[in-house]
């Protein structure tokens, strides 16, 4: 878990050492989109550093698991889907 | 904002070429050959038609809105709010779609090279170096795109041709032994990925040079067919050497390369080729990167597109090391989901857009009539 | 001070203006003489005794000499009246002699190296040149040697540089043009280009980025890297020096533009781009196929000196099914007993090269043979037999170290010895991995690079096979003069 969040800190702190600057004359737009954006990533890195499994990006496709099983089984009835 | 940059039609392809090669020439053989045994080449075929079709769609598009990306002309074509609708899809795959490459290069080297190293080190590297490369912008990766691409094409050639020697052509046959079903599921694999991806460079195309863009058409199917060929000789060498073990073994020119036996010297090089092969992986990242801040830049109207690049990148990362950590999970949503899934949120916008354009196009003519 | 003092038409006005100018500077000399019938006419003399020629200071002869070559009259008549008439009305006719208009101007001249000579009743002054400062030999440069070919260097002396040049040149197409910068230094600095070969768009880059020079004390040719150069932030040279005439005519040829400062005696060429760091003017004195060779040899040498260590680094940690099985037996052999892993072996023996490099520029030469023989018993013999290091070790260290020195700019070398090091720390701990991820990050770098405008990798990646012909392969003179190489060019 330290590995995980000390790697975590240090991108984030590269990163926005980077990004201050860029930041500070930036319209107001670009800043809402940035700060949504930081949201997301402060959301998944807590996902990531504590290992949990929460809901995701996955847990969306997996809605799709089904109807594509079917397709699958439309297309090739004899093999059934591993 | 820096004045727009323009790329010629020729680094355009071979952009587009090192894209749909890169990651497909290493994953896509075993799949293929586990579903349909020896009539995978022709699932490749059938799903390079489909390709083609996408294509064809694309370019016309693209011929009807010359300058405007795929944002701006679905705007036009479909107003605001539709455009948010369908091309909100769009976004969420492309960002799982970056990560997934890297979960699948994760994989690659966990099982073959690197099995010490954690795959955050290594994924964590993988993104720092493809966000720089988009930082860099589109004229600097058309640069360096020739002679990657002719890195990736050596080590490719050489790998087929180091295993002459043990080819068994007469693993090919028979052909069909199943039935039709089970080349049809693989063609579906092969559509999935990577063929049905092409419709994103719909977000890049505009960028191409004003003296260009007659010769665009050409140049893009040349680098489809060139695509094409090249993984049909991967498959085809890879089921000529493993025979009926192809579909068992993943990452197929990797066990090529580990057969490869030359007077002692030229021994195991596996890793050397594995090394190469990553180039195309990196590349294909780079790309889908830099399609991906482009399209959110231009869908959300920003000024500045360079201040995404760091956040977006991160957040694939961390997407890439949060989901779909269990190898069989993987394997199932490339496999069964991600066709679908690709269909909807990339190819269903761009048909969409090409019909409804067709449509208008033909009744302004019946109009005119 | 640009205040425009005239000269006044007072001598006694004049002699204080100076001496309060160049009060405390001893190595001023003013002399006072008369002339005329009755010797009722006054001047005085100036010049820095350290800048004249010796055999010019008896000045009162001197000057008298300059007044009856002007043949205004026999030297007992000569009235201020007819030298104010002969130099005011008639220009000097005489190619050594001046007018000086204004005070600043009289003291300009004298620190250029002229003598002035003031006249009483006359408010301008007369100067002529008698600059005489140490010079070397143009003899063979130290850095850039050959075979064959010319063995003349430039020397410090920007007049003579520009001379020998345009004797090698001989059209009106060779452009010079002339810049002072350095408020205290007032350096002359020189840039000339072949009208007509050079890409204008290039040339008018370069005049913009010269002229933001102002107050700076240039000293040597390189410090107008800082200016000329687009990124000195990156480990790569973006422009290439040469102490050789004939390495500058061929870079003039081709349409690049050269720079020079007087009291330097290198040249600077831009714009650079990656692959003439490998070209020398040596490699057009020989056969075709023999220079194509040495150039794959020194391509070579550049992946050693980046590569070498960590390529060992990588297959002897990493990836030791790679090395075939004998000679890996004998590298594990030779590393039993070492206590550090591989990457801490080569860090120190890279270290121990470095200093023994940098030692070696400062060594007087009767130590000279001494660091040599100190250098080869602590770092070979005593390291290996301590157990600190491993023969491999030193082996690849020794290599990368003379593959760095077959490169011929030394700039790009030590561009690679800056980026062995973190190219060691990703083998390390990512094995060949790391290595290719290196070589994409520099490849990347050298892509967005740019030098005076044109990309850095102008050859290779806008594939121009035009440029290529000249690049990896030399191709026979009759061949790479069929068309002209530059894209500006072929547009004609």
């Amino acid at each position: 878990m330290f590995g995980r969040l000390i790697c975590v800190l240090v991108l984030a702190a590269a990163m926005l050492a980077c990004d201050i600057p860029k930041f500070k004359i930036a319209a107001p737009r670009d800043r809402v989109v940035y700060g949504a954006l930081f949201g997301i990533l402060t959301y998944l890195s807590f996902l990531f550093v504590a290992s949990i499994h929460g809901p995701n990006v996955d847990s969306v496709f997996n809605l799709l698991a089904a109807p594509a099983k079917q397709i699958i089984q439309w297309i090739d009835p004899a093999k059934s889907s591993s | 904002m820096r004045k727009q940059e323009r790329i010629s039609s020729v680094q355009m392809s071979m952009l587009f070429l090192i894209f749909m090669t890169g990651s497909s020439i290493v994953i896509i053989p075993a799949p293929l050959t586990g579903m349909a045994g020896n009539g995978a080449w022709i699932s490749l075929l059938i799903a390079y038609t489909l390709g083609m079709l996408l294509m064809t769609a694309l370019l016309y598009l693209y011929k009807q809105f010359p300058d405007q990306s795929l944002v701006e002309y679905s705007r036009i074509t479909l107003g605001n709010g539709l455009t948010m609708i369908l091309l909100l899809p769009f976004t969420c795959v492309m960002f799982w779609n970056v990560a997934g490459i890297v979960i699948e290069i994760g994989t690659f080297f966990k099982s073959t090279m690197l099995k010490e190293t954690p795959t955050y080190a290594v994924s964590t590297l993988f993104f720092i170096t493809i966000a720089l490369s988009a930082l860099a912008g589109i004229e600097v990766m058309a640069r360096m795109a020739a002679v990657l691409l002719a890195l990736m094409f050596g080590c490719i050639i050489l790998v087929l041709a180091l295993v002459g020697p043990l080819y068994h052509p007469e693993y090919l046959l028979p052909v069909l032994p199943d039935g039709i079903g089970p080349v049809l599921h693989a063609a579906y694999i092969a559509y999935g990925f990577p063929y049905s991806e092409l419709v994103i460079f719909a977000v890049v195309l505009p960028l191409i040079k004003a003296k260009d863009k007659s010769k665009v058409g050409k140049h893009m199917y040349l680098a489809l067919i060139v695509n094409t060929l090249t993984t049909l000789a991967s498959v085809i060498c890879s089921i000529m050497v493993l025979g009926p073990l192809s579909g068992d073994l993943k990452y197929s020119l990797y066990q090529l390369a580990r057969l490869i036996f030359v007077q002692e010297i030229i021994e195991r090089i596996e890793s050397v080729i594995g090394f190469s092969l990553i180039v195309g992986f990196y590349f294909k990242a780079s790309l889908l990167l830099l399609i991906l801040i482009k399209f959110l830049a231009q869908l959300l109207r920003l000024n500045s597109e360079r201040l995404l690049v760091f956040p977006v990148a991160f957040i694939c990362l961390m997407l890439s090391l949060t989901t779909y950590t269990n190898e069989a999970d993987l394997e199932e949503v490339v496999n069964i989901t991600w066709p679908l899934l690709n269909n909807i949120a990339y190819v269903l916008p761009v048909l969409l857009l090409a019909l409804v354009a067709f449509i208008r196009k033909h009744r302004k003519g019946d109009k005119i009539d | 001070m640009k205040t425009y003092l005239s000269i006044s038409s007072s001598l006694e006005q004049n002699l204080k203006t100076i001496e309060a100018y160049f009060d405390n500077c001893k190595d001023l000399k003013i002399t006072s003489w008369r002339f005329g019938a009755d010797l009722e006419n006054t001047a005085f003399t100036v010049y820095f005794d350290t800048l004249i020629k010796q055999d010019q200071t008896n000045d009162v002869k001197k000057a008298l000499h300059i007044l009856v070559s002007e043949d205004i009259g026999p030297a007992l008549t000569i009235t201020i009246e007819d030298i104010i008439h002969f130099f005011e009305k008639q220009d000097t006719a005489s190619p050594s002699t001046e007018r000086v208009e204004t005070m600043d101007q009289a003291v300009q001249s004298i620190l250029d190296g002229e003598v002035v000579i003031f006249f009483n009743r006359w408010d301008k002054a007369l100067s002529y040149a008698a600059l005489d400062v140490e010079q070397r030999q143009a003899t063979e440069p130290i850095t850039e040697p050959s075979v064959q070919g010319p063995h003349v260097s430039f020397i410090e002396n920007l007049d003579r540089n520009i001379g020998v040049l345009r004797s090698l040149l001989k059209t009106p197409k060779l452009k010079f043009e002339f810049y002072c910068a350095g408020e205290l230094s007032q350096r002359k600095i020189m840039f000339g280009y072949l009208d007509g070969t050079v890409n204008p768009e290039t040339l008018n880059e370069f005049k913009q980025r010269i002229a933001k020079i102002n107050k700076e004390e240039i000293l040597d040719t390189s410090y107008l890297e800082e200016w000329i150069g687009d990124s000195m932030y990156s480990p790569f040279p973006q422009v290439r020096y040469t102490e050789r005439p004939d390495n500058a005519i061929s870079a003039l040829l081709d349409g690049k533009i050269i720079t020079m400062v007087n009291g330097s005696p290198s040249i600077l060429i831009c714009p650079g781009s990656f692959l003439e760091f490998f070209i020398t003017s040596e490699d057009y004195y020989y056969r075709p196929i023999f220079s194509s060779l040495i150039r794959w040899i020194r391509v070579a040498a550049f992946i050693i000196a980046l590569m070498l260590p960590s390529t060992y680094i990588a297959l002897s940690t990493f990836h030791s099914e790679l090395i075939p099985t004998v000679l890996l037996l004998a590298i594990l052999n030779t590393r039993e007993g070492i206590p550090f892993p591989v990457m801490v072996e080569a860090l120190i023996m890279e270290f121990f090269f470095e200093l023994l490099r940098e030692a070696g520029i400062r060594l007087p030469r009767p130590i000279g043979s001494a660091v040599s023989i100190v250098g080869a018993l602590v770092i070979g013999e005593a390291a290996i037999q301590s157990q600190i290091a491993s023969p491999v070790m030193v082996i690849v260290v020794a290599l990368t170290g003379i593959a760095s020195f077959a490169l011929p700019q030394y700039n790009m070398a030590i561009a690679i010895r800056i980026l062995r090091f973190p190219l060691m720390f990703l083998a390390a701990t990512f094995g060949g991995l790391g290595i290719m991820f290196g070589f994409i990050l520099i490849y990347l770098h050298l892509a967005t690079l740019r030098s005076l405008g044109q990309p850095y990798l102008a050859a290779l990646t806008p594939l121009d096979w035009n440029k290529l012909r000249d690049a990896l392969i030399v191709f026979p003179r009759k061949v790479l003069l069929h068309s002209p190489r530059s894209k500006h060019m072929r547009k004609k």
